[in-house]
């Protein structure tokens, strides 16, 4: 059986003289978290864009089972980037109710209207937002806020969901709820999950593999005990013992 | 003149006038909406070469001077004149055709600026729920509908109070092309005063709904507003 995988190759990309990506090799497999950990301006966000192909590489190919998306025309593109979805790290809001912000996904891919109410309702009360469904999502605090962000995500059922920082900022407690439900997510639909982060605890907590980026290169990578336990990299080494400060 | 303002008001004739205004102004708004939005969202938008030109250039022609409009159009439209033989001249069309060259920019520049106050990442958070150029465009209308609105409504106030041009493509003809702003010019020339006047608070009256009517849109969509509405309404 293959393995449902999503892999990059050799990926650069520079923005001016910046430069963001240097020779990324990374792949993540279907079921599994896979964490990208590494200092802000490291390159996550970037690497988790080209992702979601909503960045070009400068060089360097972008696969999903096989098939290279970063080739695609726009038509293809978009039927992959509908396989996908994307947490923000700072929670993105449309300019209405919080039912509206997570059913828009689902009306973009033309969903008849009794499904939207249902998977929408159905998510809200599982991240503890169905009381809020009418409220304006302008009017919602940071942490309901990103809870209505991993929502629109998930109400989605994407088979690569992209978390781009989702709990940075966050209280502990809509931190915990939000690891919860990727977690609870993670087991019932196996999708591919990539987590940035610069949270080593968060990353130990939710990750089975990780991968360290810094100044644009994978340091090291390896399942997430020996990668906190038996670093081989210096870098990895300071990383883990704090010397690194983010 | 013993009449009195309500006996005016309800003058077949004035009746005539503030209709034949509404009819030009909405359907030159309309066109110039149907026309202008979409360009306006393009260049909210699209980054190219040229752009800040274009901005510039929409900037300019938003303070256009009616009556160079008018002149223009009279040009154009007169007997010998390219379009002449359309013979649009002296016509409620003509007097759309100028009220719409000059909505054009104002509903053009306004939505630009509107969806430019649209935050970046709503555009590409949009993209990556996989939407299709029509359906971001139906997002980035949802999204920037106040500024939009503004736009008509700015488009709509500055058409039914213009009155350059359409009194030099119109001719102000009486029951055919005298409107509200060419009906006052004129009964002020010829001193009477009181129609001038009635026909000044018509006109008056109108600005005052529109504007009654944004802050209701205002206060409807942005939550924000709608507080600060809420507290100024009831002074708490």
């Amino acid at each position: 059986m293959v393995i449902k995988m999503i892999r990059v190759e050799n990926l650069w990309k520079s923005y001016g003289e910046k430069k963001v990506l240097q020779g990324i090799f990374f792949e993540a497999e279907k079921g599994k978290i896979s964490c990208i950990i590494g200092p802000n301006g490291s390159g996550k966000t970037t690497l988790l864009k080209i992702l979601n192909l909503l960045e070009t590489p400068d060089k360097g190919e972008v696969y999903y089972n096989n098939i290279c998306l970063t080739e695609l025309n726009d038509n293809g593109k978009r039927f992959y980037i509908k396989k996908m979805a994307m947490v923000f790290q700072q929670p993105v809001l449309y300019n209405s109710n919080v039912f509206d912000n997570v059913a828009i996904g689902l009306r973009i891919r033309g969903l008849r209207k009794n499904e939207v109410t249902d998977q929408v309702n159905d998510i809200l009360k599982t991240l503890g937002l169905y009381e809020y469904r009418d409220k304006h999502a302008y009017t919602l605090s940071g942490g309901e806020a990103q809870r209505v962000c991993l929502a629109r995500a998930l109400v989605l059922k994407p088979e690569i969901l992209l978390l781009d920082e989702p709990t940075s900022n966050l209280d502990p407690s809509n931190t915990q709820i939000i690891e919860n439900v990727i977690k609870e997510y993670c087991r019932e639909e196996g999708p591919i999950v990539i987590l940035t982060t610069h949270n080593m605890f968060e990353a130990k907590k939710l990750a089975e593999k990780v991968s360290l980026l810094y100044n644009g290169k994978i340091i090291e990578e390896g399942d997430v005990k020996n990668f906190f336990e038996r670093p081989k990299s210096d870098i990895t080494l300071k990383f883990v013992n704090g010397e690194i400060i983010f | 003149m013993e009449e009195t303002f309500p006996t005016i008001i309800f003058n077949d004739e004035v009746i005539q006038i503030t209709l034949l205004s509404f009819k030009i102004s909405c359907t030159a708004v309309a066109l110039a909406t149907a026309i202008s939005l979409p360009l306006g969202i393009a260049l909210g938008l699209k980054d190219f070469r040229g752009k800040q030109f274009v901005l510039s250039l929409v900037n300019t022609l938003m303070g256009l001077p009616p009556v160079v409009v008018g002149l223009i159009l009279y040009l154009l439209l007169s007997t010998s004149g390219p379009f002449g033989p359309l013979n649009l001249l002296y016509t409620p069309s003509a007097m759309i055709l100028a009220q719409l060259i000059m909505a054009v920019p104002i509903v053009i520049g306004l939505s630009y600026s509107a969806v430019s106050t649209i935050p970046e990442k709503v555009i590409e958070q949009t993209h990556s729920l996989g939407a299709t150029k029509y359906q971001l465009f139906l997002v980035v209308l949802k999204e920037a509908r106040v500024g939009i609105l503004a736009s008509v409504v700015a488009a709509f106030g500055s058409a039914i109070s213009e009155v350059g041009a359409i009194m030099i493509v119109g001719g102000n003809i009486r029951y055919f092309t005298r409107t509200l702003t060419t009906a006052i010019l004129l009964y002020t020339s010829m001193g009477e005063f009181d129609i001038a006047l009635t026909l000044g608070i018509i006109l008056l009256i109108t600005a005052f709904f529109i504007n009654i009517f944004l802050t209701f849109l205002q206060s409807k969509q942005n939550p924000t507003f709608r507080r600060k509405f809420r507290r100024l309404k009831f002074g708490d």
